[in-house]
């Protein structure tokens, strides 16, 4: 990795003047890494990992994804939620939801459409699944993935009366969009925007040593430039399910390719002009690089084999074919990132919930069913971010945004068939609700992503360069703080 | 001026510690030879360095050359302007403002904190070579429209006139006013008249709109429309006779009803031209692209950017539509074309008007009430459990007026006494708001509109008994309403809540940092931001305009004519400028060489740029638009604190495809391919117009100096003159092949994809 970057006094002023005060000595703390940047050497790492980061852009109201099937919790689960949006007695039916709700106002599933599953460990065992996600309860059953309920961005343990009282540092911004999607990223909520970085940006550089190959980042996303992957010196690769895109005739053409050349190592004087050469430099060369391992595979990648895919599952296949070639590219240690767009069901949230679960259900049984063939199922970790949660209670139509909601991770290597954190009870005026149904998380996005982290293979002395909040919470393994991939 | 940058030599450079240091200068300058740099001419130390107990000063030395630049670095690779002399004394540059101490016809000094570390230097210019009247009009019009041409060029007010530059800027100002004169173009009008032949006129009927105007029987059924619950596209299919159809060689229309047996594998007839193909596509109409269901409203805004007259007014109404985004993503009813083009012309109609009207009519228009879900949002009811949807009421503050956090008029955060930034509202404010916008209801249908999924052309209509009528407390604290509970009542509480937001302290500021970075500079300094809010607010330039807070000509004005976005010479500033926006550079490839469709119906059609370069017309794919305001890229703008949003869709794939689009439009036309429609198939449906330049082609030179005129603002650096003229002799090509390479270099390089 390029670690030349220096990071100076000058910048460290600027990001604290830019950021909310009391964050000068944790920046202080992220700004140090430049001296333990790579302190992770090649020798330290074992097996192939890599970490799948899907992105529900928008804020999944994810409880309607994970439901309580108890009965006195499904009751007070459907009054919250305005009771169901089918009579009794209408049966499911995806493909026919528009006309099967005709008006009705609720946002709750029927009981009996919900897929079950059972977990210990919370108040009651009995849970639903959404009924369009019939591979997640087929990775539960088989003890390949876990839930974790009711997650979210926090800075420190956070009571309702802590929460009310506001004698808790809280996130910047909460409830907004882009807040709490950078929050999930860097994970420095105390913080509005990106100037700590993301924090699979951070670990890249830590373990900067685990790759053979420098010249493509540890970082791949699908889904354009993001916050997570963006470290102090790293950068992720970026690619689509187009295809390799290489600049046309770059190859063929010495004398364009000369000129090319010369365009993109002039050192400009102008910062954009700089940045545009480096990074446009930077994009043909590592595609020339990608393209060439890639075409090597025994099936080389086909865009159009995978034309009709989903949004999701065309990125997730580009995904498997990566995997595939990651001996040619020389990689040990890689994070992808996909991002589906489309959950911020404002509107509505039965109908449209339904077509995105239908997409990524179908994706991601495509996808790991790939991953099995490559033998890959346990150096794989796949798991869910979104914004936020959604409000319980309806605003007529669909849901507004809130806060605590659940997650899954998928993985041979994760003690699956269990929800894990604390399962809450859906219902104003419960004990974590501060008010129309949002949920005060129970579990911070910091213990969910540590487990990831520490499976990963950052070691316990470099995990608050990551996770600079984790020692907030007193964990007991703070490489594994519930106990899923560990 | 404009002066090239290579034309510079270094000269200095000093230290600064809080130590004292005397040798440094000599170090440093050792170490510049070794990293190669150029160092030319004589060398000479700054002035001297002054310690005291709390502040370094550095004399700056008054200026002995026409431009000179002190610069920074922490390490020797960076170097950001501190502080410029151009001719008018020494100024500090935005961000790192140091004081400057006027020492009364002494030496100026820069203020240095005690314990500042890092290198300077200072670069200059010797001799300022003059900047021709064109350039500096082609370098404004890449500012202020979607791209210059050279027609546009040599026609600009007094262009040719040898005192065309005064420190007013008149002759640019001329030309905004000429501008706000031009005949709007409506998109909507454009596509009724093109669509529908049951559209009336009703454009001068009151109650209706200047733009429901009504179909023109000569320019028959070009584009699609759905009429009732049937789409009528142009294609063979479409029933209307003597629209669309079918087409014969003589460009007759031809009744496919009446040729019921000669149909081909496809279903296809056999006979004739199909309309919506290219008279250059006989036979071979599968090599182009037909008109997609979402992209009607598209073809109506290419044609727009590239060839409408209002450039400034469409340039405004572009830059609005990325502030009050309604994106096709989040199946926003994509297949209807009406609702798009009518939410557009808020922007044309207003774009010189006010503010606050167009704040207004984007709250009330139904099809921003479906995007952010306020239409049919109805007051908290506790026998169902529901509330309010607080959707719109937290985008209009954080999007559409005040922001997240408040401001100081010059656009900088407001502290408080510990010195954090304070938010403007925080959630209960949302809550409460959100009652606000409610009893809003989707218009009745009616006729002379296209209505597939109901009314989305009028209004919403109110319907008082599911609004919120209780009194609301605003973010000052004071309260609004309650008002009497019918129609009035819910108007008067959106006008109220509306007037809240348009006369909040960061309104003007907000809204001028947006405006800048769409049309100027990413990094507008405090003093630039300053001044266009100070128009917005006062509704004056310079003394004239409406005099009403909002008025846009006055904020446009000082948006174009402030001198940080005029004066040339501030390309000396490394991070002034800004990276053009993507679908604003293809543009300006498209008008320079005046891109022509071959199709029947003259449509020129870029399919999916979405997809390929990340940005398109109504394609953000949310309400946040298709880049933050406070984007960063890692490297040098991030290191610097500095922003440039555009850079977050450039990235490994859309740089790459942006640049074989052009390589592509260039070579080939716009092509069905791969990559949408620039692709390496046979038959183009619209190609760009090399005639004037290969009459120029038999000198290198003149070639490349035209081409540095029309596509870089004649903002070429030497350096890469010489790659192009280098290029151009080893190619060994002629005429048009040889124009063709020219300008696929061209469009490679930085000055034509960034703007200083």
């Amino acid at each position: 990795m390029d670690l030349k970057k220096k990071i100076s006094r000058r910048e460290f002023i600027v990001q604290s003047n830019c950021a909310a005060v009391g964050t000068a000595s944790l920046l202080s703390s992220l700004l140090s890494l430049k001296l333990t940047a790579g302190a992770v050497s090649a020798s330290n790492y074992g097996n192939y990992k890599a970490l799948v980061c899907l992105f529900l852009n928008g804020g999944n109201d994810s409880f309607n994804m994970l439901v309580p099937r108890e009965t006195s919790a499904y009751e007070t689960y459907k009054s919250v939620r305005g009771g169901t949006y089918l009579a009794d007695g209408v049966s499911y039916d995806v493909n026919n939801l528009e006309n099967a709700i005709n008006g009705a106002e609720g946002l709750a599933h029927q009981k009996d459409h919900l897929l079950p599953i059972t977990s210990e460990g919370q108040d009651f065992q009995e849970f639903g699944i959404h009924p369009d996600l019939p591979f997640l309860k087929t990775l539960y059953d088989q003890g390949d993935l876990a839930f974790i309920s009711n997650v979210g961005s926090l800075i420190e343990p956070t009571s309702l009366s802590e929460y009310n009282g506001a004698t808790k540092a809280l996130p910047e911004g909460l409830f907004s969009h882009p807040d709490h999607q950078i929050h999930w990223q860097t994970l420095v909520p105390q913080v509005r925007g990106t100037n700590p970085k993301g924090w699979a940006g951070r670990m890249a550089e830590i373990m900067a040593h685990a790759n053979e190959q420098d010249n493509i980042s540890m970082n791949i996303s699908l889904s354009g430039t993001n916050v997570l992957q963006t470290g102090f010196s790293t950068v992720p690769y970026i690619t689509d399910p187009s295809g390799i895109v290489q600049l046309r005739n770059y190859s063929e053409d010495p004398t364009l390719k000369l000129s090319v050349d010369n365009i993109l190592s002039h050192h400009y004087h102008n910062i954009y002009s700089k940045t545009l050469a480096q990074s446009n430099k930077r994009s043909i060369e590592t595609s020339i690089y990608f393209k060439e391992a890639l075409d090597g595979l025994s099936e080389p990648f086909d865009p159009n084999a995978i034309s009709d895919y989903s949004n999701t599952a065309s990125r997730l296949a580009m995904i498997s074919k990566i995997l595939e070639a990651r001996m040619a590219l020389g990689m040990n240690r890689q994070i992808f990132f996909v991002e589906r767009g489309g959950w911020d069901h404002h509107n509505e949230v039965i109908v449209p919930q339904a077509d995105l679960f239908t997409e990524l259900n179908d994706a991601i049984e495509m996808f790991w069913t790939n991953i099995v063939n490559l033998g890959l199922e346990n150096n794989v970790v796949l798991y869910t971010a979104s914004d936020f949660g959604r409000t319980l209670t309806s605003n007529g139509s669909g849901s507004d945004h809130a806060w605590g909601g659940n997650h899954f991770i998928i993985s041979g290597s994760a003690k699956g068939g269990k929800i894990y954190g604390e399962y809450p009870i859906l219902s104003t005026g419960g004990p974590y609700d501060i008010g129309r149904g949002r949920i005060l998380p129970t579990t911070s996005v910091d213990a969910y992503m540590a487990e990831l982290a520490g499976w990963f293979g950052v070691p316990q002395s470099e995990i608050t360069t990551v996770i600079p909040n984790i020692t907030n919470f007193n964990f007991a393994n703070i490489l594994s703080p519930l106990g899923i991939l560990n | 001026m404009l002066i090239k940058y290579d034309n510079i030599t270094l000269i200095v450079v000093s230290f600064i510690c809080s130590m004292k240091c005397s040798l440094i200068p000599l170090i440093i300058y050792a170490m510049f030879v070794l990293l190669g740099l150029k160092l030319l001419g004589q060398t000479e130390v700054v002035g001297g360095i002054e310690f005291n107990n709390e502040q370094v000063k550095l004399n700056l030395n008054d200026a002995t050359y026409p431009i000179e630049v002190l610069e920074y670095s922490d390490g020797l690779s960076d170097w950001i302007a501190v502080s410029r002399n151009y001719g008018k004394g020494w100024e500090s540059v935005f961000p790192y403002s140091y004081a400057i101490e006027d020492n009364n016809g002494e030496l100026s000094r820069l203020l240095l904190p005690q314990g500042e570390q890092g290198f300077f230097r200072k670069r200059f210019e010797p001799t300022a070579d003059g900047v021709s009247n064109y350039e500096l009009v082609s370098r404004f019009l890449m500012q202020a429209s979607f791209g210059p041409k050279l027609g546009t060029i040599a026609s600009f007010p007094n262009v040719n006139s040898g005192n065309f530059i005064d420190e007013n800027y008149t002759n640019f100002e001329l030309w905004i006013d000429q501008q706000v004169a031009q005949t709007p173009f409506y998109h909507r009008a454009y596509w009724r008249q093109r669509s529908d032949p049951n559209y009336l006129d009703y454009s001068t009927q009151s109650g209706y709109l200047e733009n429901e105007v009504g179909h023109d029987t000569s320019l028959g059924h070009r584009l699609p429309f759905v009429r009732g619950q049937v789409r009528y596209n142009t294609d063979w299919s479409c029933p209307l006779p003597g629209y669309g159809g079918l087409f014969d060689s003589e460009g007759n229309p031809i009744d496919a009803s009446l040729y019921p047996n000669q149909l081909d594998w496809r279903g296809i007839p056999k006979i004739g031209i199909h309309a919506e193909n290219s008279i250059a596509h006989k036979g071979h109409e599968w090599d182009v692209h037909g008109l997609k269901l979402n992209d009607v409203e598209k073809v109506v805004w290419y044609e727009a950017a590239i060839n409408a007259e209002d450039q400034l007014r469409q340039r405004v109404a572009w830059a609005l539509s990325q502030y009050f985004v309604v994106g096709e993503e989040g199946s926003n009813h994509p297949l209807t074309t009406e609702r798009w083009v009518n939410y557009y012309d808020i922007f044309v109609r207003h774009a010189f008007g006010n503010f606050r009207d167009i704040l207004d009519e984007v709250t009330w228009s139904p099809h921003m009430g479906y995007y952010l879900s306020h239409m049919e949002n109805k007051k908290a009811d506790s026998s169902k459990g529901t509330f309010p949807d607080e959707n719109f009421a937290r985008e209009v503050m954080q999007l559409f007026t005040i922001g997240l956090w408040e401001l100081n008029q010059d656009g900088t955060l407001e502290l408080d006494a510990e010195g954090k930034a304070i938010p403007t509202y925080d959630n209960e404010d949302i809550a409460e708001f959100a009652k606000v916008f409610t009893g809003m209801r989707r218009p009745f249908d009616r006729t002379n509109i296209e209505i597939f999924y109901g009314n989305y052309i009028d209004p919403m209509r109110i319907q008082s008994n599911r609004h919120d009528f209780s009194a609301k407390t605003l973010l000052d604290g004071s309260i609004l309403g309650p008002f009497s509970q019918n129609a009035k009542g819910v108007s008067d509480d959106v006008d109220g809540l509306l007037d809240h937001l348009f006369n909040h302290k960061n309104m003007p500021p907000f809204f001028a940092r947006f405006l800048i970075q769409r049309f100027t500079v990413s990094n507008p300094s405090p003093t630039y931001i300053y001044a266009v809010a100070e128009a917005f607010k006062s509704g004056l330039y310079k003394g004239s305009g409406t005099g009403n807070r909002g008025d846009m000509v006055a904020t446009i004005k000082a948006v174009l004519l402030h001198p940080e976005a005029r004066e040339s010479i501030l390309s000396f500033d490394s991070n002034h400028g800004k990276l053009r926006e993507p679908v604003i550079r293809l543009m300006h490839l498209s008008r320079a060489f005046n891109l022509t469709s071959l199709r029947t119906y003259e449509w020129i059609y870029f399919v999916g740029l979405e997809d390929i370069i990340l940005q398109a017309p109504y394609e953000s794919s949310s309400v946040f638009n298709f880049y933050r305001p406070d984007y960063s890229p890692n490297g040098t703008i991030a290191d610097l604190g500095l922003t440039a949003p555009e850079f977050q869709i450039n990235n490994d794939v859309s740089a790459i495809h942006l640049s074989n689009s052009f390589f592509t439009l260039i070579n080939e036309g716009l092509i069905k391919g791969d990559d949408g429609n620039f692709g390496s198939k046979n038959y183009a449906d619209a190609t760009l117009d090399f005639s004037y330049e290969i009459g120029i082609s038999g000198n290198n030179e003149a070639l490349v100096d035209h081409l540095d005129l029309i596509l870089c603002g004649g903002r070429l650096q030497s350096a890469s003159k010489q790659i192009i003229l280098d290029a151009l002799e080893a190619s060994n090509l002629y005429n048009l092949a040889k124009v063709k390479y020219a300008a696929s270099l061209f469009v490679l390089l930085v000055e034509f994809n960034t703007l200083y």
